[in-house]
């Protein structure tokens, strides 16, 4: 008879003693006791064990439990929480505008990652003096030189390719890393105040060609896409030329070109200049042989992106740049040195990615960190 | 008082341990079955109590403290599971443990009935160390405490309908092991 009665039934006479029924569930739990003499008998037991525990004797305390000063010692993380909340919350924000600000900022990210060529106020100067030559220049319109561009992060700009360098002489704020790109000559001039804007038309090198290069030039990445597999080969590359010997004069008959890493920056801009007519199959060097005395680029020279450290004096800066035998007749160690400091040519677009992903990533670190400990440490006030 | 309290007053605090004291050690002696760890129970939870004042949001302040001690002796419970102590109960005649605990009354001091009555006592609480630590929070809050519903759900943290549950079943477990102290029970309340 027993086995009749379920849990749900003991949870019905337990709820029953304590008069927690309600009215209509009471009165039908009083027709079921009525109508069943086991479930009455099992409310009758279940009622004197509930008796038998509220007749428990109150057990007197063994002594008063009075908290001391010296028993309650302040809770510091109770301050510390909201503190690591904050920090959490943000890194958390500076997270999010260290990723998507510079999608709001910048929304074509693929042109905003190549560092867009400036022209200091110095470099049109000088390129209007370089004009000014070019029309005096005896070379034929289908000359052309080397023009010169000064990449975005120029301070100060020397002015390279004035025949007296000692009349323009280039304000070197501080030193910093400049790049120059050099133009390949162009078939016909044109207006020295164009060499400031970026390549626009095609380049004349066809991909294949263009991926083939040790060199490729920047403007042909907007036209050459990178092949796939093949970033790893191209960066070897770079890192290859940029540490290898000299395969490349200006001249069959000359010496290397003193001190400049290059990268070819094909153009249609021209820059005339005194300078010799240029040669026309052109090797490319990038590298100092000392004891050899360093000679300024000929004309027609290659294209190419020059990259000078200033070591902050005008003279190091001129030395480098200039087509003057005397000033290009520098020390061959201080030429060296240039060329090593000189080594990691190119935009710092990877150094940039690089910072950017370390912000990420300790951004991100932080917030997860200061998070958990805020957690750890309301858990602990509880 | 209370809100003198949690600014950090420690003489209201203390009136408030007066007043609560019995309570909270009467709680903590029916879920651990021992005075001596019921003594540091009850200590800890004032201590923790005091500590976390900042924590109380109103309410049943009787609730909130059972609740506190009632979380002290599962941690006291639980350290003795991890380090279990040997039994204070005598061997009788055949090596066995002699589960009455009455043996350390000493009946010759005592009249008859005080003797039967602390045997009942002592076969009350036998019976409630049996129980599961959520039975045994559950019945000594409503049935030795005088709890209703709703407090004891406070208290423990569950809902009402868990504390239903909880009682109906640590009151049958509790019938079917004090039938076997019948000889110690009293006539009105003998289970049969």
């Amino acid at each position: 008879m027993k086995n009749q009665i379920n849990s749900r039934d003991y949870e019905l006479i337990s709820t029953y003693l304590d008069n927690q029924l309600g009215s209509k569930e009471r009165a039908i739990f009083e027709e079921r006791l009525k109508a069943d003499p086991e479930l009455r008998n099992e409310l009758h037991e279940i009622s004197k064990t509930r008796l038998m525990l509220r007749r428990l004797p109150r057990q007197r305390v063994p002594r008063n439990y009075y908290v001391t000063a010296q028993a309650v010692r302040p809770r510091p993380t109770l301050k510390l929480a909201p503190i690591f909340g904050i920090v959490s919350a943000v890194a958390s924000v500076l997270l999010a505008l260290v990723i998507f600000g510079g999608t709001i900022l910048s929304p074509t990210s693929e042109v905003a990652m190549v560092p867009a060529p400036s022209i200091p106020t110095e470099t049109v100067a000088s390129q209007q003096e370089i004009a000014r030559s070019s029309a005096a220049s005896p070379l034929p319109p289908t000359e052309a030189a080397p023009s010169i561009i000064m990449g975005a992060q120029i301070q100060a700009t020397p002015t390279p390719f004035i025949p007296d360098a000692t009349t323009t002489q280039p304000e070197i704020a501080t030193p910093t890393t400049i790049y120059i790109y050099v133009y390949p000559p162009s078939a016909t001039p044109v207006n020295p105040f164009s060499i400031a804007i970026a390549p626009t038309e095609t380049p004349t090198l066809s991909c294949d060609e263009y991926w083939s290069k040790p060199l490729p030039s920047s403007a042909d990445i907007y036209h050459c896409p990178t092949p796939t597999g093949t970033l790893s080969k191209y960066l070897e590359s770079i890192l290859s030329t940029s540490t290898s010997t000299p395969t490349y004069s200006p001249t069959p008959d000359e010496s290397p070109t003193p001190t400049l890493t290059t990268t070819p920056w094909p153009t249609e801009t021209a820059s005339p200049t005194e300078t010799p007519a240029p040669t026309a199959t052109p090797a490319p060097t990038d590298t100092f042989t000392p004891g050899v005395t360093p000679v300024p680029p000929a004309l027609g020279a290659p294209p190419q992106a020059q990259k000078l450290i200033p070591s902050g004096s005008e003279e190091s800066a001129t030395e480098i740049t200039s087509p003057n035998p005397l000033l290009g007749a520098g020390s061959p160690t201080q030429a060296a040195q240039d060329q090593t400091q000189a080594a990691p040519a190119g935009p710092n677009f990877s150094f940039l990615s690089y910072l950017l992903l370390t912000v990420e990533i300790s951004l991100a670190v932080i917030a997860v960190l200061a998070g958990i400990t805020a957690i750890i440490l309301r858990i602990r006030a509880r | 008082m209370i809100q003198a309290a949690r600014d950090g007053d420690l003489d209201s605090f203390n009136r408030l341990v007066l007043a609560y004291q019995d309570l909270v050690y009467n709680q903590a002696y029916r879920m651990i079955g021992e005075e001596e760890s019921a003594d540091d129970a009850t200590q800890n939870a004032f201590i923790s109590a005091y500590n976390h004042l900042g924590s109380f949001r109103g309410g049943s302040f009787k609730a909130w403290l059972l609740r506190i001690v009632t979380n002290a002796c599962y941690d006291e419970l639980r350290r003795r599971k991890r380090r279990p102590t040997i039994p204070l109960e005598p061997l009788d005649d055949s090596g066995e443990e002699v589960e009455s605990p009455s043996w350390m009354v000493d009946p010759a001091d005592r009249p008859e009935e005080q003797v039967q009555r602390v045997e009942l006592q002592n076969a009350i609480q036998h019976c409630l160390d049996k129980l599961p630590d959520d039975f045994r929070s559950a019945v000594v809050m409503v049935d030795v405490q005088g709890l209703d519903y709703s407090e004891a759900a406070e208290s423990i943290g569950t809902p009402v309908g868990t504390i239903k549950s909880r009682l109906a079943r640590a009151r049958l477990r509790l019938r079917d092991c004090l039938s076997g102290f019948a000889e110690l029970l009293p006539s009105g309340v003998r289970l049969e």
